[in-house]
């Protein structure tokens, strides 16, 4: 078994190497979004609360472009509720933010639990 | 175009940190930080792990809800999960996969259910995909 070590890795030009097809995620983030605050992260310079079950996730070095997936989960306040985790509506990524909501029968909740993640390519 | 083969990869500073750079080759960032540290492909129908990575067992709990245990755990409870499913019908909006209500992630295992607002109860799905962010123990 051959061990290899290194600091950084790049191409031979100096620019991203390819993992054999592999694709690591570029942000992630656990959310509480009751208390509001980030249990922890990944890529992420800051979080916003902008209402409730509303938040917005700054990633600290920007994506490529806006065309990059989010996912989202959460663990639901109320048992056996219907509920959607969303990119926000009527607000489109950019490459840097990304808004999300928690909704529970129609409205807008906190969820003790809302855990993301970003796949893409970063600038 | 050259290619490295090895076995192992560390870093050589600190072993678990290597950084590769961006796509885009504007950044730089942890290599280990955004790898997924566990994923589960299960069938909650019949029952089973069709595919997974660092999953020791898969438990029903009973109708759609289930526990995923690690084989290697995370550090702590803060790690990132993500979970999909597949609806029970074309453009089926009542599923809701989720973090079981009253329940918290721990660092080896994770209890998730899907629930059905028509049926206003929990359901078995067949495809059940979850994917774990964050950091090793």
């Amino acid at each position: 078994m051959s061990t290899l070590k290194a600091d950084t890795i790049q191409s031979t030009s100096g620019g991203a190497a390819t993992l054999t097809k592999q694709s690591a995620a570029k942000a992630w983030q656990n959310l509480n979004g009751s208390t509001f605050g980030l249990r922890d992260s990944f890529n992420t310079a800051s979080s916003t609360d902008n209402g409730t079950g509303d938040h917005s996730h700054t990633m600290t070095t920007a994506m490529s472009d806006a065309d990059y997936v989010v996912l989202v989960t959460s663990r639901n306040e109320a048992t056996n509720t219907n509920s959607a985790n969303n990119i926000h509506q009527g607000t489109a990524p950019t490459a840097s933010v990304f808004r999300i909501q928690h909704i529970e029968n129609g409205s807008g909740t906190d969820a003790v639990y809302l855990s993301s993640s970003v796949h893409g390519d970063l600038a | 175009m050259s290619t490295i083969i090895a076995d192992n990869l560390t870093g050589k500073t600190a072993a678990g940190n290597v950084t590769v750079t961006s796509e885009g080759g504007a950044a730089t960032f942890q290599l280990q930080q955004g790898l997924a540290k566990a994923w589960a492909n299960l069938n909650g129908s019949t029952f089973g792990l069709r595919g997974n990575n660092n999953i020791s067992s898969a438990t029903d709990n009973g109708t759609g809800d289930y526990t995923i245990t690690f084989s290697s755990t995370m550090d702590n409870s803060d790690y990132s999960f993500t979970i999909g499913h597949r609806g029970a019908a074309d453009n089926d909006t009542d599923d809701t996969p989720s973090l079981k209500s009253g329940t918290s992630a721990t660092g080896s295992s994770i209890r998730i259910i899907c629930n059905n607002q028509s049926l206003g109860t929990l359901r078995d799905v067949d495809y059940a995909c979850m994917a774990i962010h964050g950091d090793l123990a």
